[in-house]
């Protein structure tokens, strides 16, 4: 079928062809570059095990800290003896947080951020409480664990 | 885009750039083709230059770390085993393309006069090559790599007390160690850049003033015609690096470069052991010399013999003066051949054996 | 040189093969079929480029030529192949 008119000129059919494979086949490239250089957070672990003895053994109204991945955990033994965990992140700008017991307040020094005992934002600039974690004593074991994870039974025993 | 042209050109002598890239020609003939094989060398040049970059940023250099970062690369970062693959295989191809194009420029005399300077300058590049094979290969800090190290800085050691310095040089201490894997990665990552690409713009520059050599016998008969270099050359240029690029993923994807164990000293050493591919016309003639010539230890005679026929490769514009007249004598026309089955010969006994 | 790009593309797993190397570690490899997918497309933009960059004028044309461009509407035509710069310049002599 011979065309004698047509929209487009045969220089710019043939110039936006060679484009867009080109784009296309960059693409193909670029992106795996892109998730090399930037890979994707790596997840927070399930749970983790701490010495009991180590962490229960605090006074009241005091914390500890431990490992939560690469990030800093925070435990805490609050005035009536009850067993908390928070992830030590500020929800500002990831700056590790401090537990003032006389205040009973957490304080975070870059923004001058503070939080209650419960991990609830109350004043300065972080928009969302402290992520929180579940205790959990199994004998000698202290389990912390993200809320709604399900244990493997080897760590209950 | 015309606005953008208008505005460098009031600031930059564009016309004279264009007028230049319009009047560059390529000679054009049945063996044009061999032309291409410098430009595919640029390519895989750029290609591992990225991919080395992208690795710098998980490779850790020392004993304790380097094959530890590696396995975090292969088995923990996003594309970490393809870029790593890439960077290997690519390698590979240079140093085979490489080959290719030393051989091609020796068989159509590529190197007479006036291109003298190119050959040597394309020579020392060659040596620097193979000096980013040998230094990176150590890099992973595995048993391979430990083992081919060991091999390659002893040799020098069959040269006297010259030769034992340099060794001493290479490894840093009599033994390969951290301090080796530390120099051999400076050298990787920054002494041989410094020393390549100075060299490298030296030869693309020469080539750009004197053009591309035409075979003797065609140049004679004047059977070509000139290609314009854009966009037609180009064109094809470019064609042949996708195919390369395609080559060099396919390779990397299908068949990942392997990890191997840490490097222990005390481990034995493998009973087939071998170089790499590339150095195997340099270390397999070692295995038909005697241990004894006249006193003197087979391996010194074998790497004396090496480099003076080096010496020779490196000033052979001025062996074979009489090239741009013609006047080659018929044995030094026989010797680019000889030298080619020589290389394909020794590197696959090598490989099979 | 689309000629040698099937070539190369046949012949790279069998060249290969024998310097298969062998991973001893988990690599963080996809699973072969999604790596196989990738070269499959890889190459198939290859091929394509090779194509168009090599033999632009005569395929190109023939694609060209397939597209439903006769459409109704208030843009303006070219003539097609009106004047000798309605391409993309090959060899001298060639079009």
């Amino acid at each position: 079928m011979r065309l004698k008119e047509s929209y487009i000129s045969r220089r710019a059919f043939l110039s936006r062809l060679l484009g867009g494979w080109l784009a296309a086949l960059a693409g193909l490239v670029v992106y795996p570059v892109a998730k090399y250089l930037a890979p994707a957070e790596a997840p927070d672990p399930p749970f983790i095990l701490l010495p009991a003895r180590d962490y229960l053994s605090i006074p009241a109204n005091s914390t500890k800290t431990f490992s939560w991945g690469h990030k800093m955990g925070i435990f805490m033994k609050a005035t009536d003896q009850s067993l908390r965990a928070f992830k030590g992140t500020c929800s500002h700008l990831d700056c590790n947080v401090a537990y003032k017991p006389a205040e009973r307040r957490f304080f975070c020094p870059c923004h001058d951020g503070w939080y209650d005992e419960q991990g609830q934002n109350i004043a300065g600039p972080p928009p969302r409480p402290l992520d929180r974690l579940e205790v959990r004593v199994q004998g000698e074991k202290l389990i912390v664990h993200q809320p709604g994870v399900t244990l493997p039974p080897e760590v209950l025993a | 885009m015309t606005r953008l042209r208008a505005w460098l050109g009031a600031r930059i002598d564009l016309e004279r750039i264009e007028a230049y890239m319009r009047s560059k020609t390529v000679p054009h003939h049945r063996h044009s083709y061999l032309y291409y094989s410098g430009g595919v060398l640029l390519f895989l040049l750029a290609i591992q230059v990225i991919t080395g970059t992208l690795l710098l940023a998980h490779y850790r250099p020392g004993e304790d770390s380097a094959f530890e970062s590696i396995v975090h690369l292969v088995s923990k970062v996003p594309m970490g085993v393809y870029i790593r693959s890439v960077h290997s295989w690519g390698a590979n191809l240079m140093v085979f393309f490489l080959f290719f194009h030393l051989f091609s420029i020796l068989l159509y005399q590529g190197y007479r006069q006036p291109r003298e300077l190119t050959w040597i300058g394309g020579f020392l590049l060659l040596i620097l090559t193979l000096a980013f094979g040998f230094s990176g290969y150590l890099l992973p800090w595995n048993q391979l790599a430990l083992t081919a190290t060991k091999v390659g800085t002893d040799a020098p050691r069959a040269l006297g007390p010259l030769g034992l310095w340099f060794s001493l040089l290479l490894r840093g201490g009599e033994d390969i160690t951290g301090v080796t894997l530390s120099r051999f990665f400076a050298l990787h990552v920054w002494g041989l850049p410094l020393l390549f690409f100075p060299l490298l713009g030296l030869h693309l520059f020469l080539i750009q003033l004197q053009g591309v050599a035409v075979p003797p016998g065609i140049e004679r008969k004047e059977e070509y015609s000139e290609l314009p270099f854009f966009p037609n050359f180009l064109y094809r240029d470019l064609s042949l690096w996708l195919v390369v690029f395609g080559l060099v993923v396919s390779l990397a994807v299908l068949f990942p470069w392997p990890v191997g164990e840490k490097a222990d000293f005390l481990a034995p050493t493998p009973e087939h052991i071998k170089p790499e591919w590339y150095f195997l016309f340099l270390f397999q003639p070692l295995k038909l010399f005697p241990g004894n010539i006249l006193g003197v230890s087979g391996e010194t005679v074998a790497m004396i013999l090496i480099i003076l026929v080096g010496l020779a490769a490196f000033l052979y514009p001025l062996i074979d003066r009489g090239a741009h007249q013609g006047k080659t004598p018929f044995w030094l026309r026989l010797l680019p051949y000889l030298a080619i089955i020589y290389f394909c010969a020794m590197t696959l006994w090598g490989f099979l054996s | 040189m689309s000629v040698w790009a099937w070539f190369l593309s046949l012949m790279t797993p069998a060249v290969t093969f024998a310097a298969t190397p062998e991973a001893p570690l988990p690599l963080l490899l996809d699973p072969l079929p999604d790596r196989l997918l990738f070269l499959v497309i890889l190459w198939v933009f290859i091929i394509a480029l090779v194509i168009v960059l090599r033999w632009k004028v005569s395929l190109a044309d023939a694609l060209f030529r397939m597209m439903p461009l006769n459409q109704r509407g208030s843009r303006k035509k070219v003539k097609v192949g009106e004047s000798n710069r309605d391409s993309i310049p090959g060899p001298p002599g060639r079009d």
